[in-house]
């Protein structure tokens, strides 16, 4: 058995994708996933010369946490604690509901049907921990520990610290929704492949590890909370 | 949606009573531990305009502007006295306001200061943190502007939460994700107060929608984006069991793989043996 994968891809990866071809996972009802919100060109002028103008601020984060980001998609994630670096590629939905997976076994990809890294709510990204013939880009999740940084690279080169709080275990059968995909008051990340005992029958492993990480406040840590 | 159920905004009162805090909140809502921030809605405070929280005694949050909201505070169930200085005031001075709150396991909490000048007070909110229907988001109102007894919120031009007393917060209510144009209007005559071209209601996310002012402030509707949740996609396929060492039919066929392929390089071993030593 060979330890580590560090396998860098230096092309872009095209982003196949394995639909359910190992069919393990659990069936969820198909859902639809909204498209990014776009920015309108202009305000449309009003018919009301009476009424205010603009004033909403939005707050996406509370008070002296995270600085606010554009929206971009990630494209890489790096992990050093365990020599991952990857490409990351869109990973949607299955017809049956279920998350699509990189069709590359050394290539990780983002969920769009989450939050982008670094904005609130939890970002999935998930790769495979081996493929037919051995370790795949996420075989050593299971070494992380809470401390470990990750790192997403988005499209705009900007980088987005995490630092990892916990890992667990849980089958695929009974994923806790909130374990993963529920609702955060912090930008959180997800980082998710296999584990657990190999059903040969169903060419599927039972569990899924997930590794939960948030994001690291910008200024050294979250000063303004606490003492 | 003509929801008019507004949830109670429960006014706390000024008590005293102890228990511990940990802590800050993280990326999960974990179900043993409640959640609570504090908002800051009330303009025309004198000096500097910032808060400082006291949790339990203990400086807990520093920096709370007017139209802000505190990070969440992970903390034991139970009961916390929450206390709201100006900020620089000493920690023996009284409090802006002070308020003890009971809350309970797996829930999210907004202590929010409402008012201005010589009548500010605290109301305790519940923050439903549930996430909504795939391709949805929620959101609510919280009216928080004095003097204006009643408001309504109208989204894309329909009315989402009408009749909104000052202070208080309605129920979430779930709107189909996407750009949406918002606006806050006195009810019955329908003037505008705020408005929001373009609000973003990404889905998965939770919003509450803030009308604020008062005294020498102008109306405005603040978008405090309080969680946000992903597409529920169950179990992923992560693995193809290349690496997997449990039995099976493919198992065993990867042993005796294993052991015919030892065999032959024990084999050749001893052929090469031979040949060295020959």
């Amino acid at each position: 058995m060979t330890r580590g994968s560090r396998i860098r891809r230096g092309v872009v990866v095209l982003s196949l994708v394995v639909t359910g071809a190992a069919g393990c996972a659990a069936g969820r009802p198909a859902a639809h996933v909204a498209p990014p919100a776009t920015r309108a060109a202009a305000a449309p002028a009003t018919s009301r010369p009476a009424a205010p103008t603009r004033t909403t601020r939005v707050i996406d984060f509370p008070v002296g946490s995270w600085r606010r980001l554009p929206l971009s998609p990630p494209v890489r994630v790096e992990i050093p604690a365990i020599v991952v670096s990857s490409p990351l590629v869109p990973l949607g939905l299955n017809p049956d509901g279920t998350m699509q997976v990189p069709g590359d076994f050394q290539v990780a990809g983002w969920f769009t049907g989450g939050p982008q890294p670094g904005q609130l709510g939890p970002a999935v990204i998930a790769g495979h921990v081996d493929s037919r013939t051995g370790p795949a880009v996420f075989y050593r999740l299971r070494d992380l520990r809470p401390g470990d940084q990750i790192r997403v690279v988005r499209a705009d080169r900007l980088v987005v610290r995490f630092e990892v709080e916990s890992l667990a275990s849980y089958s695929k059968q009974a994923l806790p929704d909130e374990a993963v995909y529920g609702a955060t008051t912090a930008p959180a990340l997800r980082l998710i492949t296999c584990a657990g005992t190999f059903d040969r029958a169903r060419h599927s492993y039972r569990d899924n590890l997930v590794v939960s990480a948030v994001r690291v406040a910008d200024g050294g840590g979250r000063a303004e909370a606490g003492r | 949606m003509f929801r008019r159920r507004l949830a109670a905004a429960a006014l706390v009162a000024l008590t005293a009573t102890l228990f511990a805090v940990s802590g800050v909140a993280s990326g999960a809502q974990s179900g043993d531990q409640a959640l609570v921030r504090v908002a800051h809605f009330a303009p025309g405070l004198l000096k500097g305009d910032v808060y400082v929280i006291y949790v339990n005694g203990r400086l807990e949050l520093k920096g709370v502007p007017f139209k802000t909201v505190s990070d969440y505070l992970k903390v034991k169930p139970g009961k916390f006295k929450v206390e709201v200085r100006e900020a620089g005031e000493p920690a023996s001075s009284p409090p802006v306001v002070a308020a003890t709150v009971s809350l309970e396991a797996g829930k999210a909490y907004t202590v929010a200061v409402f008012g201005q000048l010589t009548s500010v007070k605290a109301a305790l909110l519940t923050d439903d943190l549930s996430p909504p229907a795939a391709g949805r988001s929620k959101v609510r109102l919280i009216q928080a502007i004095p003097g204006e007894s009643a408001v309504d919120l109208v989204t894309g031009g329909d009315v989402l939460v009408s009749n909104a007393q000052f202070p208080s917060a309605s129920d979430y209510q779930e709107v189909p994700a996407g750009s949406v144009d918002a606006e806050v209007r006195k009810t019955g005559s329908g003037e505008v107060l705020a408005r929001a071209d373009n609000l973003k209601l990404p889905s998965g996310s939770i919003s509450s929608l803030v009308a604020v002012g008062g005294i020498g402030e102008k109306p405005e509707l603040l978008d405090i984006h309080d969680a946000a949740a992903a597409v529920s996609a169950g179990g992923v396929a992560t693995g193809a069991g290349g690496t997997s060492t449990s039995s099976g039919p493919d198992g065993r066929r990867f042993a005796l793989l294993l052991i015919g392929g030892g065999l032959v390089a024990a084999a050749g071993y001893v052929v090469q043996q031979r040949r060295s030593s020959g």
